[in-house]
């Protein structure tokens, strides 16, 4: 395909602008008309034809822009062709029904139906169409009724899965991702860059420069490599202003194209998959997978965002607080040892915390009197992934109020009195990796058998 | 007050003359600092620290109210939330530690071949020596722990703790002769100037501890060696506040803390407040952000007063502790005191600990000097990862063992069957870290049979800072400094996160 010089699409691009204008004009110029009949007002034709030849003028720049930002080749032909016709048939009818108003043609068999309200008529139908036909060009056929009451939800259903193996990996994984952040551009009647991704068959032909991904080696991918930039380079996608790909559905489009071969029926049984792409992939279809041990989900949790007054409020009673990724509303919470005297009850404090509950995912209340009873409140953070309660009157009959915290990953007990009862209990928390126990009840014995050491989660006990 | 000079006026037309050029001065340089206060502003890391300043509840206010980065850090999920860097000064021998080459053992006072050295840069101590022998290790090695990692009989203690370790043994660094190497390992330039590690993470990440430095640099006291400037841990073009402040090696680590005789230092608060105050005015007047940052330090002076006797009392430690660290950690200023402190800081939230051991130059004399090293840091080194990790103070704390580079196969001097020198080598080295975020029990890359050249896996310096900066949540490309008109940051243009080293 030529290159469009970047001159010509300048200008082309004040096309969307300027369509507007006939628009307005030639609008009021019917309005004018039909105020005029009802008001039997005269006066209000006098502009009549001021308005028309200006609607008609603005309308003639209006089509050679649209034929200028035509050139860059981003829409699909029919529809392109049929918004070209109708838009150069409502310029003629203008300039035909100003020549009529202002009598520079006379055709006597029309001057009887009352012609300039039977062409301004047409002028209105004639803009509606052409404008909608436009409207479908940059925002696809399915915008506008998309949301529309009658429109029974077209989305495709896929057919509900027996298991993830079954899944096919395109329709069920890659597919959604496309369509969820790039189909907006790159569809039917959008094709930036030459690329549409609604069909396979176009997915495969690519874009402007060719195929965009090499079946088994997503390295050499153009769709890998432009997702996988620089966020702020020039050639990034989607393009700046759009949500990103995250680093999980970067994952499962190179898992496609690496271990799918960039196949369009294949399944997830039939291609040699890691644990951690099912992990994704159950993730992504909403399915449970038991990975083949103690998988955590390295995805952060989406929380919802806390007000910086909470925050401040929350800081104010002692607490410290950073944020650990930041505009994630995700914190790690600290109160410094001896907050909380011995003489008093840790619920209240612990309780202020509940309201940014979804948010802490690592959480320090050690040396702070933290009681068995107050385990009851730690247990509703669910997201938390690091615990450090030590230095803290607790005991075995506290450990069960945590069973619940399914993401925990570490647990500082050191200077606590837990003991044995409690390992049956550790183990059964699949996510659970280290527990500090220096200094508690429990010895090495305990976590030998033969000569062998527990092995999950492991348990680190004094150096001496 | 201090604006008295607007009010000075003479009736003599000589002086007249002279006032109006001042005028002019003045009028120069207070907009020039104006606006160079302006730009300040904007680089303020976080929202809160300045406006309570010269406020009487400054303290109090600035602590309790939640503080957002406003670099927009951290960049993803920090592992690390400290660290501690224990640089041995001088540059340790990888052959006689880590690096055991068997293969050279019979190729013990051979020439080393040239297609080794390859016409590599030598420094002016070993360039004109006529042959270069091979000096293979005297040391014994052993494999140890579940990883089975080779260390030398000089690291018994380190020896049981492998499996917490990452070792990497394919170090490169650029530079030859030790200032511009130590600068560039801690700085990531060989010229001085530029911020050091700690002021990067300073800045980037302010402080979790407000009554204490956010980065503290701790020196064996009575060592010799290559000479250590306080701009290795200095802040550059940072705001003056990020630099590492230095506890002296001794009883005192910081001085005239007390008060002096005969004062109680109860109205203290109130001169600090008036002096604040002196401070705004010159500050409103010149508008120069050193004012600021004087007026930050002396604040922080004035909470350490009650923060640095608490943290540094060692008598609460108990006798097994003690001995844990080895005998040495009971006399202050010692390696192994100064590792003791080290996880004291670091329980109390400090985030970089910067600990220097000299005595690593083994030009001559290598295998006595080297033992005698390892005598006094083995221990402590090992002691400090089991303290931390029995506290579970590993889990987010960062631990790195490494000199600023190697040294060579060849022996510099005499080589006779139980002596040899080294001299200094950039091109492979070792390094050891441990802790948050980094693989335990495991060894990343390989060098050649002489440990002369990399051959697997080669990790430069810029290449450890990137990854540095990536267990604090930090993307290195994107914590920068506009200063003199470019940006810059710790890795210049260079560096990549050595994504094999992460857990
Ligand atoms: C906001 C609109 C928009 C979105 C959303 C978008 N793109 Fe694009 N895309 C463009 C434009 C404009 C071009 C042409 C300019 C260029 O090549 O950078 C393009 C070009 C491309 C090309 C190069 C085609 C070729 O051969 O020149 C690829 C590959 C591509 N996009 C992939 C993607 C992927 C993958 C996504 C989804 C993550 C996506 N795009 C989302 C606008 C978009």
């Amino acid at each position: 395909m030529q290159e469009t010089s970047d001159f010509v699409l300048f200008l082309g691009r004040f096309h969307p602008l300027v369509v507007h204008l006939p628009i307005g004009f030639l609008l009021f110029a019917f309005l004018l008309e039909i105020l005029a009949r009802f008001q039997k007002n005269k006066a209000l034709t006098v502009v009549v034809p001021l308005a028309l030849l200006s609607g008609a003028i603005s309308a003639l720049v209006a089509c050679i822009l649209g034929y200028l930002l035509s050139q860059s080749g981003e829409y699909e032909k029919s529809m392109l062709d049929r918004h070209f016709w109708v838009g150069i048939g409502t310029t003629v009818v203008a300039f035909l029904a100003w020549a009529i108003r202002t009598d520079k043609i006379k055709i006597s068999a029309l001057q009887k139906l009352k012609p300039n309200m039977a062409l301004l008529t047409l002028l209105v139908i004639l803009i509606g169409i052409t404008g909608h036909y436009g409207g479908n060009l940059t925002h696809g056929s399915e915008y506008l009724i998309k949301y529309a009451p009658f429109n029974a939800k077209a989305e495709k259903e896929l057919p509900p899965l027996a298991s993830l193996e079954e899944a096919q990996i395109y329709s069920y994984l890659v597919e959604p991702i496309l369509e969820q952040k790039c189909m907006g551009c790159h569809n039917s009647s959008k094709q930036k860059g030459g690329l549409a991704m609604h069909t396979p068959n176009l997915l495969v032909k690519g874009g402007k420069g060719g195929a965009i991904f090499n079946a088994g080696n997503s390295a050499a991918s153009e769709l890998i490599k432009r997702v996988t930039l620089a966020e702020d380079h020039e050639d990034f996608m989607p393009p700046e202003g759009k949500t990103p790909l995250t680093e999980e559905e970067i994952s499962l489009l190179t898992y496609w194209i690496d271990q799918a071969n960039a196949d369009f029926g294949i399944t997830i049984a039939s291609v040699e998959t890691s644990e951690e792409i099912k992990q994704l992939a159950a993730n992504s279809l909403g399915l449970d997978f038991e990975g083949e041990k103690n998988m955590v989900s390295t995805k952060l949790p989406e929380v919802p965002p806390v007000d910086p007054e909470l925050l401040d409020e929350l800081s104010a009673s002692g607490f410290k607080i950073r944020e650990l990724v930041i505009g994630a509303s995700l914190f790690d919470v600290s109160l410094p040892p001896n907050t909380i005297p011995s003489n008093q009850n840790a619920q209240p404090s612990l309780e202020l915390l509940l309201k940014i509950r979804a948010n802490i995912i690592r959480l320090d209340v050690s040396e702070n009197h933290i009681s068995n009873e107050d385990l009851a409140i730690v247990g509703q953070f669910l997201n938390l992934r690091q615990l450090q309660l030590e230095k803290n009157p607790i005991d075995d009959e506290g450990i069960p109020k945590l069973m619940v915290l399914k993401q925990l990953e570490s647990i500082n007990l050191y200077g606590t009195k837990i003991g044995k009862a409690s390992l049956p209990l550790f183990s059964q928390l699949s996510s659970l990796k280290t527990v500090y126990a220096w200094q508690t009840n429990l010895e090495k014995d305990d976590i030998t058998f033969g000569n062998k050491n527990l092995t999950h989660p492991k348990i680190i006990l004094g150096a001496l | 007050m201090c604006n008295g000079h607007d009010t000075l006026k003479s009736n003599n037309k000589d002086l007249q003359e002279v006032e109006k050029q001042w005028d002019r001065r003045n009028f120069l340089t207070k907009t020039s600092l104006g606006l160079g206060a302006l730009a300040f502003g904007s680089l303020l890391n976080s929202e809160k620290a300045w406006s309570n300043l010269g406020n009487p509840d400054a303290e109090s206010t600035a602590a309790n109210s939640f503080i957002k980065n406003r670099l927009g850090l951290p960049h993803h999920l920090p592992k690390a939330k400290r660290i501690v860097y224990l640089f041995q000064s001088g540059g340790p021998s990888q052959l006689d530690l880590w690096d055991y080459k068997p293969k050279i053992k019979d190729m013990f006072g051979q020439d080393l071949p040239e297609s080794v050295r390859q016409g590599q840069r030598l420094t002016a101590m070993s360039a004109l020596q006529e042959n270069f022998p091979i000096a293979p290790s005297i040391m014994d090695f052993k494999q140890y722990g579940e990883s089975r990692a080779w260390v030398s009989e000089l690291m018994p203690y380190t020896s049981e703790i492998v499996d917490d370790l990452c070792f990497i043994k394919s170090m490169q660094t650029d530079q030859i002769n030790h200032d511009p190497a130590i600068t560039f390992m801690q700085t990531g330039n060989q010229l001085p100037g530029r911020p050091s590690m700690g002021a990067w993470l300073s800045y980037g990440l302010g402080s979790d501890n407000e009554n204490l430095p956010t980065f503290i640099t701790l020196i064996t006291k009575n060592m010799t060696g290559q000479p250590l400037y306080s701009r290795l841990w200095g802040n550059g073009f940072l705001p003056t506040e990020h630099q590492g402040v230095q506890f002296r090696s001794g009883k005192d680590p910081v001085l005239y803390l007390s008060d002096p005789e005969n004062y109680d230092g109860n109205d203290r608060r109130k001169m600090l407040d008036y002096l604040g105050k002196l401070n705004d005015v010159q500050h409103d007047t010149y508008g120069d952000p050193e004012i600021q940052a004087r007026m930050a330090q002396y604040e922080m002076a004035f909470r350490m007063q009650t923060s640095v006797p608490e943290v540094t009392d060692m008598s609460d430690e108990p006798d097994y502790i003690f001995d844990l660290y080895g005998e040495d950690s009971r006399d202050p200023g010692t390696y192994a005191a100064n590792c003791l402190m080290a996880r004291k800081l670091l329980e109390k939230d400090v985030k970089f600990v910067q600990l220097y051991h000299q005595g690593w130059d083994q030009h001559i004399g290598c295998p006595e000097g080297i033992r005698a090293q390892c005598k006094r840091t083995d221990q402590a080194n090992a002691a400090l990862i089991k303290d931390l990790k029995q506290r579970g103070m590993l889990e987010d704390t960062l631990v790195v063992w490494g000199g600023e580079f190697g040294r060579t196969v060849y022996s510099q001097g005499q080589l006779t069957q139980s002596d040899y020198g080294r001299d200094h080598h950039p091109k492979a080295f070792t390094m050891w870290m441990a802790g948050a975020g980094v693989k335990p029990g495991f060894t990343y890359g390989e060098t050649d049979d002489f440990s002369y050249n990399v051959v697997k896996d080669p990790v430069h310096v810029h290449d450890f800072h990137a990854t540095l900066m990536h267990l604090f949540g930090i993307d290195h490309e994107r914590l920068t400094f506009k200063h003199q008109g470019r940006r810059f940051r710790l890795t210049d243009v260079h560096g990549h996160v050595v994504n094999d080293l992460l857990s």
